[in-house]
């Protein structure tokens, strides 16, 4: 493969950082801001191509970091951003996380995944002209129009030949060929990625709320879209385990789950949720993970009211801020009784904030709020009820919580890849009734959800 | 409902933002765009325009008088009472919110944001 100069720009690095990183990016194009004039005038002459991953430094005195961050993700959407210092710890990784940053670095301690990150996407970016995506067929509605390339891919000489065209539709002729040779899967352009979410959140739309098919093959329908957006989430996840593609997915899964929100009638509250609870700014954050996975597990499973769910998901752990973060960072396993109490009061904060921010939610959700830790053996808190007393929307969003305590990434904490936190959650399947903290039908068809065929490039034959 | 030839102020006190938001309603057709650095300077620069301005958008937290108050200085002004205006800060503090609303903020932007999304805001004035 030829290489392909790449541009990296290197914002006011400490000299360290700066030594460290340009022997990684060297065979590349380096941008070097050291001055804040010079940072002035990046707007009069832009980077062409923007740059694969920009670096920043607190060695620049203005702009601030953060407000490097808020220019550069106006002016490169696209780049990764990350701030890079040399000592621990001299910034507020949150607080940057938040302002823009896709990762945050120190070099005393994230050498070696720096390193693998800077790797990762210059071969990524390397790629990215033939790069595509693989789109289960069952994700694509026959005879339909796609705004989008479809493309099969050969495998014999590993090449993708273009199957259709934006504007055309995937014919009911073209499916059947598909099937005949073995296909299960075709292929997007990563570049037409938006279009396909697009695609995605119209059919959930339209297959949620089409009367004329039975309600068996509506759930059956919904079931498959989520299950392929997932597949998604856990191929790249696997394959890569890279933190920036793991977010990034989390990320479309999150867009796509929104606009669908915010084409139901709830919508416009969806939004005031979004912007009182301060969630778009951070989009990895725990709250927005819980709303996605719950609204895709409700959608999939049929079981809650979808909007309801997202709703509590992203209002379940308000209360949190009022606990002291010595005890919301501690394993909750190993808090002391007092401690725990008060960990478990958050849910009771919850309520109050909701009640003096005056949100008027439906008594759905608040009951969602109020029941996502209890257990469905009756261990939970804070009333220790159990089983069908619970709701379906607080069952669902308890295990989409637990799942994305698994997955997310915090300070100090190891992470699962998303297949492990799936094999956590099945364990619970294996318990008795009286042991499983889950409803096991609703946990027993989420896990169900992210079994997927194998790997296309052993079922397809030569075309 | 804006048109091309609105008078548009942007404050903030970082130039590049400043820059890229003119950049981003000039792309959208507004020609008319003016800035100031501060909120002294942006109500030095309202009192005295004529036309008044038909939209300001400001940052909130700047050194030399923030836009919250730029705000309440406007809407205290009987020629600008109504006047859209929309605050763009990074802090989408709660509190901060109620207070813009209280004060009759017409739309609030989280930086960063793309040109779309001021597009989308802007319709919804």
């Amino acid at each position: 493969m030829e290489n392909k100069i790449l541009n990296f720009l290197l914002i006011g690095l400490e000299a360290e950082a700066e030594k460290f990183i340009t022997p990684l990016i060297a065979s590349h194009k380096i941008y070097l801001i050291t001055k804040s004039e010079d940072f002035e005038s990046m707007l009069d002459n832009p980077i062409e191509p923007p740059p694969c991953i920009v670096f920043v430094g607190k060695s620049i005195e203005k702009p601030s970091a953060s407000e490097c961050a808020q220019f550069l993700k106006m002016q490169f959407a696209e780049s990764a951003l990350y701030y890079v210092s040399q000592k621990l710890p001299d910034y507020n990784r949150k607080e940057l996380l938040k302002n823009g940053y896709t990762d945050v670095f120190s070099l005393e301690i994230d050498q070696n995944i720096l390193t693998d990150v800077i790797k990762q996407s210059i071969a990524k970016q390397s790629e990215k002209v033939k790069s595509y995506r693989r789109v289960q067929l069952v994700d694509i509605e026959e005879n339909m129009v796609l705004d989008f390339d479809t493309l099969v891919y050969l495998p014999a000489n590993n090449k993708y030949l273009s199957f259709t065209r934006p504007g055309e539709p995937l014919t009911i002729h073209k499916m059947s060929k598909l099937k005949k040779h073995g296909y299960t899967t075709v292929h997007i352009p990563h570049q037409q990625s938006k279009l396909f979410y697009k695609y995605t959140t119209d059919r959930l739309k339209s297959v949620s709320q089409d009367k004329s098919i039975s309600s068996t093959e509506r759930q059956e329908r919904m079931k498959n879209m989520v299950r392929g957006l997932l597949s998604d989430l856990v191929a790249e996840s696997s394959s890569g385990e890279s933190i920036a593609t793991g977010r990034k997915l989390a990320g479309e899964c999150h867009k796509i789950v929104t606009q669908y929100i915010l084409s139901t009638p709830s919508g416009g509250w969806y939004k005031k949720l979004i912007l009182a609870s301060n969630e778009d700014a951070d989009i990895y954050s725990h709250s927005t993970n819980v709303a996605t996975y719950g609204t895709l597990f409700s959608l999939a499973t049929g079981k809650g009211n979808p909007e309801y769910v997202a709703f509590a998901g992203i209002l379940h752990d308000l209360g949190m801020t009022r606990i002291p973060q010595e005890i919301r960072e501690k394993d909750y396993s190993t808090l002391k009784s007092k401690e725990k109490e008060t960990y478990q009061s958050h849910i009771a904060h919850t309520i109050d904030l909701i009640k003096a921010r005056k949100l008027l939610l439906p008594d759905t959700v608040k009951t969602a709020i109020l029941q996502h830790h209890e257990a469905f053996n009756g261990s939970g808190y804070p009333k220790g009820v159990s089983g069908h007393a619970i709701s379906p929307e607080a069952r669902i969003l308890a295990i989409s919580d637990y799942f994305d305590e698994l997955t997310i990434i915090r300070p100090n904490k190891p992470k699962k890849t998303i297949k492990e936190a799936i094999d956590a959650l099945s364990l619970q399947l294996d318990l008795s009734e009286k042991a499983c903290i889950f409803d096991p039908v609703i946990l027993e068809m989420i896990v169900d959800l992210f079994k997927f065929p194998e790997d296309e490039t052993t079922d397809t034959k030569k075309e | 409902m804006l048109l091309p030839g609105s008078k548009i102020l942007i404050v903030d006190d970082m130039s590049t933002m400043r820059k890229m938001v003119t950049k981003m309603f000039k792309a959208a057709g507004f020609e008319n765009v003016s800035e100031a650095t501060c909120g002294s300077e942006a109500w030095g620069i309202i009192n005295s325009a004529n036309p008044v301005f038909d939209l300001v958008v400001s940052d909130w937290n700047m050194p030399n008088g923030n836009g919250i108050d730029l705000l309440k200085r406007l809407r205290a002004d009987s020629r600008y009472g109504k006047t859209p205006f929309m605050m763009v800060t990074a802090e989408a503090e709660k509190n901060q919110i109620a207070e813009a609303i209280q004060s009759k903020v017409t739309a609030y932007i989280i930086k960063p944001f793309t040109a779309d999304v001021l597009m989308e805001k802007l319709r919804s004035i």
